[in-house]
């Protein structure tokens, strides 16, 4: 053989290793993991109402927490309940929390709450889009009601977190936009506008979706001062519906969102918490009980009643009575003798509630208001948005009404009404700087 | 006689050799021209020597010829011919020097003679046995092997040199010896033939040096005259060199000397027989410069981390890959699916036994470590990390050869551990002889502390989980042969039983529980291992042209594992009292103690096999096709079963738990390639190597899950709660290959290559990227400029660069969700979330290399030094970059994103000496150095930083290091003598306190031999330097008021705040004080070898027997304040951790080595 035929070969060999090489693609075709949906798997009518109830599940789990990041054990404060509860006297710890106590100078306390609620937003989102496209003919409650939850969402952000929250969206095309952020007075029209949408083919019908719409159309007009146009949206409402959320220790999936035995292992129902705190366990107040579980650094914990540790449990989001309450603030805002009416008849629902008494002034009586508002709502989220109400809308200072004065370990508390979106988004979000306003 | 080998007559038979003329028709090689040429006297008058052919050895005439010419007589009939020549030396009163290499003094003669001349008598006597005959000298005559005739005399003043240099052992041409005068740098390297010609050299003797790396050097003297030619025979010995080292690389088997990298390469088999070895990570340990081998824990059948040249990922696994015999196959110890074994154990159990080690580590004959992008450029994508090639033993022609070892040993938990305190005072809730901490006091809970008491559980015998752990290992090999099949057949046993033992006291408590029933022995000594290993290679030759290797290996193991991080957390918050709890933690929901922690029973099962099927194929010398398909499969299935009402604690959430989680990942791999070699000039050789290799790997996991199970139950069915999760993946990554690489002269290899690659996880979009390389190798020293410099041996120069790849996860690119189940409206739904937001931009990670080196050999390569230097830059490095919390981040996968550049630099160095050499006594050592500097070079705008709590990615700093708020000061306002968390200053923002992987490593070994290394002595030392570790066992101690500085009151004022800033609150709450730099060092392992006699085991038909006394991390100097610095209970992620993880055992065992 010469060295011109070797040649030959040679070249041969490399030309087919170049055309070997061309076809690598066909040799590394394979299937998608079977863990994950990739978008293909989902543009179908039943994979868009799996996105739905995903949606569903996800707001679920923001009202009822969320498991510890980082493969920790253990239930973190991560639904906006218990953290808007704990801000306020609804909830304390046995140990020092800045939530707790009222401190926030690093502005990441909501770390966890913002999330869980920001993950059922965006999958809200992504529920509309793919129901919208891949779903025409299901239920037009499915896209309202997922209006709905993002309402509602966007109202318990504007009632928790400090002015300037984003809301990002996981957009079409794999793209993804940041948001901006939007200052409280613009997530409560944000909310309304969602609670509209959400409305808007029901007309006058008195579906569960509708009613629950027009409650939140009540409750983003209370935020806004608009007690006239919120008392009318309430006054549809009739008192005993109720939008729940719901969870399971049945299903595994849905167990694992939230384990009150995990909760108060480290968490207790606070009673007079801070000075301003009402007596949620002492007052023995029929509609708030109380089951004491353990005791964690000397300090009794008391957990609510009504959140079983094993079994089905239902948590209202938003209910009629909060139509009754609402309606008896706007009452009240007008001078309307009867406000104290309208309290009295939801106090005859429970045994054992004797009939309230005019206090006589005007600031005894958005006290007694408020505080049955505390006591109907109690552990629904209501309370951290009620308290600031009282500040922004009451002018009351907020030392009268949060709680104040020694915390644990020797400190004092802070002086916060809100808690930031979490360190994190100041890092990850370009559009995002922190909060714009502390006030409440 | 005789004195072959004296320098003086070897010098003066060599110059008598040397100063023949060539005869008028002499050949180029005067080998050829000895061996081809008739019987050829020469009759110049001048002539002194005469070349002879094989048949007759013809004796010259002339001056002092004479004494040729003396008479003697002789009658002798088949006698040896030492006893001709003793005769004739007699009778001819001359000397006669040969040496008995050269001349058959047994072959047996018969001659008679008469008064004939010597020359006569010698021709007679000699005839037939190539060899010639010289004078030197009046009375003396030496006998050599026969030299070619001689060459032309060049027309010159000056004389001639010509020569060949053949291979001592062989006695085939050896080509690019340099060969020159000695003291000057005239010379040149021998031909491909072997030859070389020196012209015009001086008259006079002169002393020819001829050097090659690879083989010993050797001199010869010769002695010129002017206008001849002088012939030379230079015969070298091969030299046990490194550089001669055959390494196994993507391209086939290249020798070290040939590759412009520095390739770590470890001899298994003598490793395994000196040192304590039980699996792979215990071979590769501090035996390679640049490879960190991290143990993780204490407990048998524990893995290892395995680093090479730091961390070049930010996300994603930095493990390297591994070939076994061509076959890639899965050792993945930090990502993937099928990897963890505390999935199944719900985090309970932190040491998960590792791929890697599955391997069985006496089967294995070499292990090659290349170390990164520029060495590993032609696997292509994955191969960033390094490559660990791994050749498993052939077997060697001749008869069976069957070796054997039994092994047994023993397993201590020596260390130490802190004591647990607990202040005792008067509490405002529960009264006088309460537990009081200092802050207690301070916040008023309490009056003050009365008294301290502290106990360890871990400490005291009577309590202590520890007992003395075992291990037997055992193992057989055969191999043998003829040419045309070669085979290997071996197998091993280990059976161990780690150090955690349940203590008596926690007996009698459970018995007494139980109602008497017995307590399993599972439950009793709750981490064991067994583990069985095959192997089996079997080789047929075809010839010259071709040969088929099959191979094998079948493993099992089976890991009983659980509690070990939990038992030592319950005991270093115990109670502080023996008399409490028996020290145990008395304070939790429930006590923790052996008789709960024991409770559950986690397993993790593997089986594992590998074949592969390769071929060569020879069809011509100049050209060579290799083959390689294999398989690899592993299975694993872990389990956690706690039975209910063993639970009391709820330590696992839920009485009555069994987690099932099975797994498997089966790879099928493809390696082709040819190699053409072909000459191009006389100096330069082309070698061209065409390849191409397909990997695709199947991994399955399933993890089933039941809660609550009825009492007595076993099964899923009667589980309360049942959930399942099934996970399934592919990967293929298909790529070809082609590299040049030019040989100059045989001591400059410059290489060039490009490998162009596709895998499952590019976008499809994606081009397919191209990895180049190239690299140069110069034996500088090989030069013939090169100046003679006494004492150094060889010189090296060497410098590769070169890219690879790391793909993405499968799904990176892809928005992806997840499949579930939910609870809406009262019932059960199907749900679809989203899992991940993907990234259409996705590009895939590069990494460049560059290295460049020197190694050097001195005092006849007695020692030698391998410096190398690296700089490795990862561009467009992926980042699992966390969402803003806008996106519903941490509930969201990470999105995968090229964030920046990651930069490791670094040198390594390894010396080994070997400073005493003698049948006496002997002393070898290694020392390997290295050094490592990872840096985030940069970040992507707008990525800001990375965290993943304490652990962060800022630019400037290294990867994945662990970050806290600093304590700024502390001042005790109320001046009550203690620290309050309020009193405390802590900074907002972090500072970086550690990184993850060792800055600086050095390991030495040395190996003292005594009578011819019958008696020998090994010694390893390890060395870690600025590792950042932090001792979060004593964080939960002190954060629980367990410490003695959180109940002293005398304890000073700089350690309360430490303790105090852990109970400051959140984010505020910092164990900035308990993040170490930590430096280490182990005295890693000892042995003791003695050979025993062979006049004795030969009695017991054994041809060699071992036995040998090992010492397993028998000693370790360090300041680190928890147990064991090396311990990392977070073995899956970069940063490391120790939360409390078993320390390091001490083991002492004994093993017998046999021959048969």
């Amino acid at each position: 053989m010469t060295i011109h035929s070797i040649r030959r070969a040679a070249l041969a060999i490399v030309a087919t290793g170049a055309m070997a090489g061309c076809s690598l693609g066909s040799l590394t075709d394979v299937p998608r993991p079977s863990n994950i949906l990739d978008p293909d798997a989902l543009q179908t009518s039943d994979g868009a109402i799996a996105m739905y109830n995903g949606a569903l599940s996800e707001f679920n789990r923001a009202f009822f927490g969320g498991q510890q990041q980082n493969g920790g054990s253990g239930v973190i404060p991560g639904n906006f309940a218990m953290a808007g509860g704990i801000l306020a006297d609804e909830y304390t710890l046995p140990s020092a929390d800045d939530i707790d106590q009222r401190t926030d100078a690093a502005g990441v306390s909501g770390q966890y709450t913002f999330p869980i609620m920001a993950v059922a937003y965006v999958n809200s989102g992504q529920a509309i889009q793919y129901l919208r496209q891949y779903a025409p003919n299901a239920p037009v409650a499915y896209t309202a009601r997922l209006h709905l939850n993002r309402g509602y969402l966007a109202l318990f952000m504007s009632e928790l977190f400090c002015s300037g929250v984003p809301l990002s969206e996981a957009a079409e095309a794999g793209k993804v936009i940041y948001g901006s952020p939007l200052s409280t007075a613009e997530l409560q029209q944000y909310a309304l506008a969602q609670f509209d949408t959400a409305l808007a083919p029901f007309g006058a019908d008195t579906g569960k979706v509708a009613l629950a719409a027009r409650l939140g159309q009540a409750r983003a007009y209370l935020g806004m001062k608009q007690y006239d146009k919120a008392a009318a949206a309430a006054g549809k409402v009739p008192t005993n519906f109720s939008y729940d959320a719901t969870y399971s220790t049945n299903v595994a999936s849905a167990a694992g969102y939230f384990q009150p035995g995990g909760v108060f292992a480290w968490a207790s129902s606070s009673d007079n918490e801070g000075v301003n705190g009402l007596p949620y366990i002492s007052s023995g107040d029929p509609r708030v009980k109380f089951t004491k579980v353990s005791n964690i650094n000397q300090m009794d914990i008391y957990q609510p009643t009504a959140w079983r540790s094993s079994g089905n449990l239902t948590i209202s989001v938003e209910n009629g009575i909060d139509a009754r309450l609402i309606e008896a603030e706007y009452l009240l805002s007008q001078g309307n003798a009867t406000w104290l009416d309208k309290l009295n008849e939801l106090r005859t629902r429970v045994t054992g509630l004797a009939p309230l008494t005019d206090p006589g002034t005007p600031a005894a009586r958005v006290d007694l208001l408020f505080r049955e508002r505390a006591f109907w709502l109690y552990g629904t989220g209501h309370r951290q948005g009620d308290l600031r109400r009282l500040v922004r809308q009451y002018q009351r200072p907020q030392s009268d009404v949060y709680p104040k004065g020694t915390y644990k370990g020797g400190f004092l508390y802070g002086t916060y009404t809100n808690i930031g979106v979490g360190l994190h988004e100041v890092e990850a979000n370009a559009n995002y700087k922190g909060c714009i306003d502390r006030e409440a | 006689m005789k004195i072959p080998h004296s320098p003086i007559v070897a010098a003066l038979v060599t110059a008598a050799i040397l100063v023949a003329p060539p005869p008028a028709s002499a050949q180029s090689s005067p080998l050829v021209g000895a061996a081809e040429s008739p019987v050829a006297t020469v009759a110049s008058p001048v002539t002194m020597t005469v070349a002879v052919n094989r048949s007759l050895p013809v004796v010259p005439r002339g001056l002092s010829a004479a004494i040729l010419d003396r008479l003697v007589t002789l009658s002798f009939a088949n006698v040896p011919l030492s006893e001709v020549l003793a005769e004739v030396e007699r009778q001819a009163r001359l000397g006669l020097s040969y040496s008995p290499n050269v001349v058959p003094l047994q072959h047996r003669v018969s001659i008679q003679s008469n008064a004939a001349p010597v020359r006569n008598v010698l021709e007679l006597a000699l005839q037939g046995l190539n060899v010639q005959v010289t004078m030197v000298g009046n009375d003396q005559v030496v006998i050599t092997r026969a030299e070619a005739p001689a060459k032309a005399v060049v027309d010159t003043t000056d004389g001639v040199i010509d020569g060949v240099v053949l291979d001592k052992s062989t006695l085939t041409p050896v080509p690019a010896v340099l060969v020159r005068l000695d003291g000057t740098t005239h010379g040149m390297p021998t031909r491909a033939d072997g030859t070389f010609r020196l012209t015009n050299v001086a008259p006079g003797t002169h002393v020819l040096r001829a050097t090659r790396l690879g083989f010993q050097p050797e001199e010869k003297t010769v002695i010129v005259q002017a206008n001849r030619t002088t012939n030379a025979r230079i015969e070298i010995s091969p030299a046990p060199l490194r550089m001669n080292d055959i390494i196994t690389t993507s391209s086939g088997t290249q020798k070290r000397l040939e590759l412009g990298n520095s390739i770590a390469t470890i001899s298994a088999d003598s490793v395994v027989k000196n040192a304590p070895v039980r699996n792979l990570s215990d071979l590769i340990a501090a035996r390679a410069p640049g490879v960190e081998v991290m143990t993780t824990s204490g407990t048998v059948g524990a893995g290892s981390r395995l680093r090479v040249r730091g961390l070049g990922r930010i996300s994603g696994s930095n493990d390297p890959i591994v070939i076994i015999d061509g076959v890639r196959v899965e050792s993945d110890f930090s990502s993937g699916l099928n990897k963890q074994f505390n999935k199944a154990s719900g985090g309970f159990s932190t040491s998960a036994s590792s791929r890697l080690d599955d391997i069985d580590p006496n089967s294995i004959e070499t292990i090659d470590i290349l170390k990164g992008p520029s060495a590993a450029t032609l696997y292509g994508s994955d191969a960033a990390n390094g490559v660990i090639v791994i050749t498993t033993k052939r077997g060697k022609a001749g008869p069976a050869r069957w070796n054997a070892f039994s092994e047994r040993g023993i397993m201590q938990m020596k260390a130490k551990f802190t004591e647990s305190y607990r202040g005792w005072g008067t509490s405002a809730v529960n009264g006088p002889d309460s537990p009081c901490t200092l802050l207690d006091v301070a916040a008023g809970r309490c009056t003050g502390i009365d008294s301290v008491s502290h106990f360890n559980p871990l400490n005291d015998s009577r309590t202590s989980p520890f007992g003395t752990g075992t291990t037997f290992l055992n193992g057989v090999d055969v191999s043998g042969g003829t040419d045309h099949l070669l085979y290997y057949f071996g197998g091993s046993t280990e059976n161990s039983v780690g150090v955690l033992k349940m203590p008596d006291k926690d007996l009698e408590m459970l018995q007494v529980r139980r109602n008497g029933a017995p307590i399993p022995e599972w439950q009793r000594r709750p981490n064991q291992f067994d583990k069985q290993a095959g192997t089996a290679r079997v080789t047929a030759n075809f010839g010259n042209t071709g040969d088929l290797t099959f191979s094998t290996a079948l493993t099992h193991q089976s890991q009983l594992n659980m509690a070990d991080a939990a038992v030592i957390g319950q005991a270093l918050q115990g109670s502080g009292s023996s008399e409490i709890n028996d020290g145990w933690n008395d304070q939790a929901t429930s006590t923790t103690r052996p008789a709960d922690l024991f409770a559950p029973r986690g397993t993790s099962d593997v089986t594992r096999g590998i074949v592969s099927l390769s071929g060569n194929w020879r069809p011509f010398t100049w050209l060579t096709g290799r083959s390689t398909f294999g398989a690899d499969y592993a299975d694993r299935t872990d389990e956690l079963y706690l039975r209910t009402g063993d639970d009391p604690l709820a330590l696992l959430g839920q009485d009555g738990k069994r987690n099932r989680n099975e797994g498997n990942t089966k790879i099928y791999s493809a390696d082709i390639g040819g190699t053409l070699t072909l000459p191009v000039t006389n100096f330069l050789t082309s070698r061209t190597t065409v390849g191409g290799q397909y990997t695709h790997s199947f991994t399955k996991d399933m993890l089933v899950q039941g809660t609550g199970l009825s009492v007595g139950a076993t099964t899923f069915n009667s589980a309360r709660i049942r959930s399942m999760s099934e996970a399934f993946e592919q990967i293929a990554t298909a790529g070809w290959y082609l590299e040049e690489t030019g040989i100059i002269n045989e001591r400059l290899y410059l290489t060039a290559g490009f490998r162009r690659d596709r895998g499952s996880a590019f976008g499809k979009n994606a081009p397919a990227p191209i990895y180049p390389k190239l690299s140069a190798s110069w034996l500088l020293s090989q030069e013939p400029f090169f100046p003679r410099i006494t004492s150094l041996s060889n010189l090296r120069l060497r410098a590769a660069y070169g890219h690879a790849g790391v793909q993405p996860t499968t799904t990176g690119a892809i928005r992806t969700y997840t499949p579930g189940t939910g609870f809406v409206d009262g019932e059960q739904v199907t749900t679809s979330i989203l899992n991940s937001l993907g990234n259409a931009d996705l590009k895939p990670e590069r990494s460049t290399e560059f290295e460049g080196g020197a190694d050097i050999s001195f005092l006849d390569d007695r020692v030698t030094v391998e410096a190398t230097y690296y700089r490795k830059l990862s561009k467009d490095a992926i980042a699992g970059h966390s969402p803003p919390n806008s996106f519903g981040y941490p509930y969201l996968t990470s999105r995968q994103e090229n964030v920046g550049e990651v930069l490791n630099t670094g040198t390594e160095f390894q010396i080994t000496a070997q400073p005493v050499a003698s049948h006496l006594v002997s002393w070898d050592f290694t020392l390997n150095l290295s050094k490592n500097r990872n840096e985030l070079k940069s970040l992507a705008p707008g990525m800001g930083l990375l965290r993943n709590g304490q652990e962060q990615y800022e630019v400037g700093y290294p990867l994945s290091g662990r970050w806290e708020r600093p304590i700024l000061g502390y001042n005790d306002a109320n001046k009550d003598g203690i620290i309050a968390p309020e009193e405390v200053t802590v900074g907002d923002s972090m500072v970086f306190v550690g990184q993850p992987v060792p800055k600086r490593q050095a390991s030495w070994t040395n190996s003292l031999g005594f009578l011819g290394n019958r008696f020998r002595v090994t010694a390893m030392l390890d060395y870690q330097g600025g590792l950042g570790q932090v001792d979060m066992a004593t964080v939960q101690r002190c954060y629980g008021g367990h410490c003695q500085a959180t109940v002293d009151p005398s304890t000073p004022l700089d350690q309360q705040a430490a303790i105090a800033a852990l109970s400051k609150p959140y984010p505020y709450n910092t164990p900035y004080y308990f993040n170490q730099t930590v430096s280490w060092t182990r005295l890693r392992n000892v042995t003791l070898s003695y050979e025993l006699p062979l006049s004795l085991v030969s009695r017991v038909n054994v041809s060699s027997a071992r036995i040998s006394l090992m010492g397993q991390n028998l000693w370790l100097w360090s300041q680190y304040s928890g147990a064991d610095p090396e311990v990392n209970t977070n073995p899956y992620r970069n940063y490391i951790i120790d939360q409390g993880g078993l320390p390091m055992t001490r083991n002492y065992s004994v093993r017998l080595n046999l021959g048969f």
